[in-house]
């Protein structure tokens, strides 16, 4: 910028041939610059690659890239691998580069227990290119060089406290042979230990003190953990019936829980403490079997009238005339696919059968439904729209769950299931909901000190200077909706992570109309293939699935 | 039944031959390795039931570490279990492979084989007054079967690939599909054929349960005077011998499918860059048929262990149990009611909703006989002489188990609310409590309550007292915070929780901390029951002939009774067992076979005087034979 403002000044002053040198020597250097700026347009942008990364990889590979986590520490992950196009196949389908018999693939995927990377799709060359920037960037956090020493500090310490619980247990076994040992020796030399203690008194009030402890634990624990239920606030319609619901047993149960041991435990006491008394031959009472059948009965049928109303309005078919937002999930070892059907609101059928390089759900590509399909990396939806979740897996059982939905459904290979509920409130609403509610939530999460530069005007000249800006950052404010997976399905099971996000209908519509153009036939390109007929079904029937009315203008 | 009612004694058992000479003959392996005596095959489950439970106590601290400290490197894990602990963190992989060996090895190994293989077998003859089981070959045929089933479970983790690693409950495609996971390699296949075997040794054992509960009763022992615990190892062997069969099959298509290349369970499987040939199976045939055994196998855990609390707290308080024919109903309805409940496993795995609602529906209502016993139990209590004797400690404390981990199943009964917590750290809370400590509180409160009949020796009453008073408080330490977690959503079988915001808050973090070390305490209370067990055997007291002055048969043997039972004659029996505290009774018991004119026992005339006379009650320990 600045050399340009300089040209411009001398425009115009062509006289000398030291202005002639000077100009050429500013255009070389303009030139250089557009270059290092196209450079930069057009170079990897680390930045962006770290949130690919973190929306793409994190899942399995540690942001601490000297780590393993599922899959491998991805530290000088360029330097290593064969090739820039190796890196790509690799990502976007590693089985299928492992079924080249490419050597350095085959050799990963022995090294980790010959589980697959989860393929990727919808990266293009260029997310890969960013994410690689920003691994290339990536330094292993500074005193790492000369504190080796460091590291092993904090190593030792974690290694301390693994040895401080083995310390412990070993200890109490010692101490519990120890007290053995003694109590032989006691025994071998006539001393009695407890010899004047009365047992059963003593197990009597260790009874009552039990029950008396114990709910005092219990109600106290209970008030430390209440901002953390997920049983609270459901996000969507029906999970608040389902609440409710929950939250009535709760009474009933609770009531029963406490009432029950409180007899039980008194008992323990009152008839305990005092041996030697007549017990009472009290054998039977058929009114009282009969209260304490008849009660129980009355109470669990009212709980089950209540129970098949909520789980008939959540399961059952929503109305037909009502928009429904399609979205399909599919479940695969260790990640979920999203896809959402394009503007002409249907998604194209798949096969696994189908599953080839870019595109690993088995889209068939030559039914005209599938061209504008498109995957999505978080799952969007929209404020008070019901949805139709279509679920799927591709290899083992997995579970779509969406605790603050109340969502739970298997993802069943071979087999598609439902779930269908309509999300209240936006992502930034129920932010608002939690700081409202109190609690955690609306507690200090960190103060976060920026310097910023800012630019002052004093008599003419400007002056820059840094200013340290205080920004508070509560709880509630990073919170987001998410989905886990709850069906054990190997290794990976605990990161099967995806980010929920409910946006107004005016944002979502924004939002599809941005994504809709990665529709899946600029990913995947049909190719006609022997084993797979071109298709020929008819559009109104067979070959898609679609929810029952259309969802999108 | 009439035929079996009047059975004569001297019919009965069929090793009369052996009554005069019970200690002789016969070399040392064919009296204590392939004994057909009842006795010294409980005695093996027994042994092998806590080998069993201690390598899945251990195991459980393993992964409970794993737990706790995520992100701290235990070395001497990397010495415990080689290549699953490098740098002393555990394996993702091994962690699966500890859960699933855990929840087998307790379920089936220790709460079934130990638990009702042990008692059933000792009890059932001695208590109904046979000689020995219908058939001691099949019986001895029976543990070793388990025998070779433990066998095989525990070569299972020394194979390539680890053990299974899929869960206890073993779904397809995870468990079929070697490529899906290491666990599901050889070790799968040794799990299978290990249940398979395990099954087999149920199945004799529960034949010849049925067989000799409905055949070898002593003359006057009609099936309403049999001790309630009779009835739980009677109607346990019923529901096993009905369900087990099913997950045989299931087993079995399992093994068919990963080896024979059949499709019973695998449908459209793309895996490790290939698309399998299976087609047309269904993963949810394969639930049904796992929960069609998997939840009555829940009762087959249970009622061995609540007829046992019946037969303890009815002796230790001194009184008849509460409502012996409305426990008897009640174990016959959860019998039956737990056949009909299979599928309240299975609410979100998309199968029809409609099932939903009939499942519901029967599982709410099993809830029922099982709060009738909860309160009987209680009002068994009342107004009773209680004699905390270890035994009876542990049968209260199975009560309030069986209470408070029993009530969170009206949540997890209840379709609706089983959408958020299913697969949470809510159902682990739930079956621990229930199913897997209230269980293990009846185990333990049989080996006190009958190791005198084991072994002729009592069991120290003090470390009894500190056993029950550690592992009692450990076990609601352990779980009860667990229901926290439920409700919080954590699900369960993961092996971090740092993937999710709503599973990583620090409370959490601190709350599996706790837990942990609530956990090691508690497996710390298990070695002084081992050491108590162990040096009791050898070195405890004495034990004079009816310790607890019990009424049922089998104290009317001699303290260590031979093959054969009884010396003599068996006894008859001439009333229910539980005339505790009977008015018109000069002591606070009347042994079953007591005849009804018998002057030492009774106030001159029986029937008109109930004015109760006070007898000294001696403490349990300290009673001498009559």
């Amino acid at each position: 910028m600045h050399s340009r403002a300089t040209y411009t000044k001398n425009n115009g002053v062509l006289s000398s041939p030291a202005d002639w040198l000077r100009r050429s020597a500013l255009a070389v250097f303009s030139l250089l610059m557009f270059l290092v700026i196209q450079q930069d347009v057009f170079a990897a942008d680390a930045a962006k690659g770290q949130q690919l990364f973190q929306a793409n990889c994190a899942r399995c590979h540690s942001t601490v890239l000297t780590q393993d986590l599922t899959g491998p520490a991805l530290y000088e992950v360029s330097e290593r691998v064969p090739s820039k196009e190796w890196l790509y196949g690799w990502i976007r389908n590693s089985a299928e580069i492992i079924a080249t018999g490419d050597e350095y693939a085959n050799s990963i995927y022995e090294e980790w227990n010959k589980s697959a990377m989860s393929a990727m799709p919808h990266l293009t060359n260029e997310d890969i290119d960013d994410i690689v920037a920003w691994i290339d960037g990536w330094a292993p956090p500074a005193d790492d060089a000369e504190g080796g020493a460091a590291t092993i500090t904090v190593g030792d310490d974690d290694t301390l406290s693994g040895l401080r619980s083995l310390a412990i247990l070993l200890g109490l076994v010692v101490l519990g042979l120890l007290g053995l040992i003694g109590a032989q020796v006691a025994r071998l030399r006539g001393i009695e230990f407890f010899g004047g203690v009365n047992f059963d008194k003593l197990n009597a009030r260790l009874f009552l003190g039990f029950f008396v402890v114990g709910m005092i634990a219990v109600f106290w624990s209970t008030s430390l953990y209440t901002d953390f239920f997920v049983l609270d606030n459901a996000a969507s319609a029906h999970g608040q019936e389902i609440d409710q619901l929950f939250w009535i047993t709760m009474v009933v149960v609770f009531g029963v829980f406490v009432l029950t041991n409180a007899v039980l435990f008194f008992f323990a006491y009152r008839y305990g403490k005092d041996g030697g008394r007549k017990a009472r031959y009290y054998p039977e009472n058929n009114r009282l079997e009969m209260i304490w059948t008849v009660v129980p009965a009355i109470t669990l049928t009212i709980l089950v009238i209540f129970g098949i109303r909520t789980w008939n309005s959540t399961m059952g078919a929503p109305d037909p005339s009502e928009e429904v937002l399609l979205v399909e999930i599919s479940g695969e070892q260790w990640g979920w696919t999203l896809r959402y059907p394009g503007p002409d609101k249907e998604l194209g059928d798949l096969d696994v059968r189908r599953i080839a390089g870019a595109n690993n759900l088995g889209v068939n590509m030559s039914n005209p439904r599938s061209h504008d399909d498109f995957i999505s990396n978080d799952l969007v939806l929209k404020k008070g729209q019901r949805v139709d979740l279509k679920i799927r897996s591709r290899d083992v059982l997995h579970s779509v769950y969406l605790p603050h939905f109340r969502v739970k459904m298997d993802a069943v290979p071979g087999m598609d299931t439902r779930f269908h509920f309509v999300p209240l409130y936006t992502s930034s609403e129920y932010r608002q909901i939690l700081k409202e509610g109190g609690g955690y939530w609306a507690e200090l999460d960190s103060v976060r000190t920026m310097e910023v530069e800012k630019m002052r005007i004093e008599n003419g000249d400007t002056i820059t200077f840094k200013e340290t800006v205080v920004d508070s950052v509560f709880h509630y404010e990073g919170f987001d909706y998410e989905l886990a997976c709850t069906e054990v399905c190997g290794r990976g099971h605990f990161s099967m992570a995806k980010k929920v996000i409910v946006l107004e209908p005016e944002e979502y519509d924004a939002w599809f109309d941005s994504i809709k153009t990665h529709s899946l036939i600029t990913q995947i390109p049909y190719e006609p293939s022997d084993e797979f007929p071109q298709y020929e079904g008819d559009l109104a029937d067979e070959g898609s699935v679609s929810g029952k009315t259309p969802i999108l203008e | 039944m009439a035929e079996a009612l009047t059975i004569n004694k001297d019919h009965a058992g069929g090793h009369d031959q052996h009554d005069d000479h019970d200690h002789h003959g016969g070399t040392f392996f064919s009296k204590y390795v392939f004994s057909m005596d009842h006795k010294v095959i409980a005695k093996q489950f027994l042994f092998t039931g806590i080998f069993m439970a201690m390598i899945g106590l251990f195991m459980s601290l393993i992964f409970r570490l794993q737990l706790a400290y995520p992100d701290t490197s235990f070395p001497w894990l990397e010495t415990l279990v080689g290549k699953w602990g490098e740098g002393g963190r555990l394996d993702a992989n091994f962690y699966l492979a500890l859960v699933t060996m855990h929840g087998t090895i307790m379920v089936f190994f220790v709460l079934t084989a130990g638990l009702s293989g042990t008692f059933s077998n000792f009890l059932i003859p001695l208590q109904i007054g046979a000689r020995d089981m219908a058939s001691g070959f099949l019986n001895m045929l029976s543990y070793w079967f388990f025998f070779a089933s433990c066998t095989l479970m525990i070569s299972s983790l020394f194979v390539a690939g680890g053990p299974a690693g899929g869960g206890w409950t073993v779904y397809p495609p995870l468990s079929a599909v070697p490529e899906a996971n290491p666990g599901s390699g050889i070790g799968m296949d040794l799990w299978l054929m290990s249940m398979a075997l395990f099954i087999v040794s149920s199945l004799l054992g529960g034949i010849n349960y049925i067989t000799t509960v409905l055949n070898l009763r002593t003359k006057g022992l009609s099936m309403t005077r049999l001790p309630l615990t009779i009835w739980a190892f009677f109607l346990t062997a019923i529901i096993g011998v009905l369900s087990f069969p099913v997950l045989f099959a299931a087993a079995l298509l399992l093994l068919m499918d990963r080896n024979f290349e059949t499709s019973f369970f695998l449908s459209d499987i793309y895996v490790a860059g290939e698309v399998l040939d299976h087609e047309g199976g269904s993963p949810i045939l394969f639930q049904h048929l796992f929960w069609f055994l998997g939840h009555p196998e829940v009762y087959i855990v249970l009622l061995p262990a609540l007829g046992i609390t019946s037969e303890v707290i009815s002796t230790m308080s001194r009184k008849p149990i509460f409502g012996y024919r409305a426990m008897i109903g009640s174990m016959l309805a959860i019998a039956l009611l737990s056949f009909v409940v299979w599928a309240h496993h299975m609410f979100v795995t998309g199968m029809n909703p409609m099932l939903g609602t009939v499942f519901m529906l029967l599982t709410l209502i099993i809830a029922v006989p099982s709060a009738v016993k909860a309160f009987n139990y209680i009002t068994t209590l009342w107004q009773g002489n209680l004699k905390f004797s270890p035994a009876m400690l542990f049968s209260i404390g199975l009560v309030s188990l069986f209470v408070s981990g029993g009530v969170t199943g009206i949540f997890l009964g209840n379709a609706a609310i089983d959408i958020p917590l299913h697969d949470t750290y809510f159902v682990v809370a739930h079956f621990h409590l229930v199913m897997g400590s209230a269980s293990a509180f009846g185990f333990f409160a049989g080996v006190y309550h009958w190791f005198p009949k084991f072994f002729g020796r009592m069991m120290d009453h003090k470390l009894g007292v500190a056993h029950f008073w550690l592992t009692f408080a450990s076990v609601y330490l352990v779980f009860f915070p667990m229901h926290f977690m439920g409700m919080g959503g954590m699900p369960r079988r993961y092996y971090d929780f740092s993937a999710f915001e709503f599973t990583s808050f620090e409370i959490y973090t601190d709350l599996s901390q706790f837990i942990t070390i609530a956990a090691i305490l508690g497996v710390f209370g298990q070695f002084i029951f081992l050491g108590n067990f162990l040096v009791s055997i050898f070195r405890g007291k004495k034990a004079p002939a009816n310790p607890w002055n019990s009424n049922t048969l089998e104290w009317t043997t001699p303290v260590n009774p031979g093959h054969g039972n009884w010396p003599g004659a068996i006894p008859e029996v001439h009333r229910w067992p539980y005339d505790y505290s009977m008015p018109g009774v000069k002591k606070d018991y009347l042994p079953q076979h007591i005849p009804d004119d018998d002057p030492d026992w009774f106030i001159d005339v029986p029937d008109t005087t109930p004015e109760p006379i006070q007898t000294p009650t001696p403490t349990p320990e300290s009673v001498p034979s009559k």
